[in-house]
């Protein structure tokens, strides 16, 4: 009696032991997924952060006047969508945005860094009265 | 009584595990998509944004004008144009995308005409 009590002890304690055992290998697969989608998902956050950077750049270029939006000087009132070259403002763009390295209107290349181009945004602008697409290069920063 | 003790603690872990490592996937993966799609509907609204303000600039009132500027902007989307009663579909890509974006304005133009232009894209 006493014999076959201890045996089935020992066969629950083994289970007991097998059980965790594999909760345990269970649990460093399921977290090795874990950390590695983590490492993926840290680098695309990165990448979506960047993204979102040059689209709130691109929105910037084109409706604010120290940059590309044309700007009426007697009222002081400037307008979206509306583009306005000069070399000041280029300038401004160079020295406010380095990781921009290509910019070009209706094909007319404005900032060309010779670098390697990560992104192009396109932008619907009207420049010189017609309606032009805005390209804006970014190269790693 | 003490086997019973036993078979209680490795149930416990086998549920504390359990939800522990769910409770993290959902948190990793359910943050991850809301980034990307957010940032393809922010692309789309600023871009058509951009058509439907330069149409009420250069006071676009033909469909074919409006096309042109959309191919030169989205030219991996279909969608849809409409202009006042005319309306024209655009398909760019063989597959058919199940969300919508559609974005409109209202503007009178110089000859004192109401103009309704509206954008549909599809992502």
């Amino acid at each position: 009696m006493t014999l076959k009590l201890s045996n089935q002890k020992a066969q629950i304690f083994i289970l007991d032991l097998l059980l965790a055992f594999f909760f345990c290998l269970l649990l460093l697969y399921l977290e090795y997924f874990i950390i590695s989608d983590h490492l993926i998902s840290k680098k695309n956050a990165a990448f979506v952060i960047d993204q979102y950077e040059q689209l709130i750049t691109s929105e910037k270029l084109i409706s604010d006047p120290n940059y590309l939006a044309k700007k009426d000087l007697i009222t002081n009132i400037s307008y979206k969508n509306q583009i306005t070259f000069d070399s000041k403002n280029i300038e401004n763009i160079k020295l406010s945005f380095p990781s921009i390295c290509y910019l070009s209107i209706c094909e007319i290349k404005k900032i060309n860094k010779n670098k390697d181009i990560t992104q192009i945004l396109k932008r619907g602008v009207t420049f010189e009265n017609k309606f032009c697409v805005l390209e804006i290069g970014f190269c790693e920063k | 009584m003490k086997n019973k003790k036993g078979f209680v603690f490795s149930l416990d872990l086998i549920l504390a595990i359990t939800i522990f490592t769910l409770l993290i996937i959902l948190f990793y993966f359910g943050e991850n998509k809301n980034y990307e799609e957010d940032l393809i509907l922010l692309d789309i609204t600023l871009k058509t944004n951009d058509l439907l303000l330069t149409a009420q600039i250069l006071e676009i009132d033909q469909i074919v004008v409006l096309k042109k500027n959309y191919q030169e902007l989205f030219s991996n989307y279909d969608g849809y144009l409409k202009i006042n009663n005319q309306i024209t579909i655009i398909n760019n890509t063989e597959y058919q995308k199940n969300n919508l974006f559609i974005n409109s304005i209202k503007y009178i133009n110089s000859s004192n005409n109401e103009i309704y232009i509206e954008i549909g894209i599809y992502y």
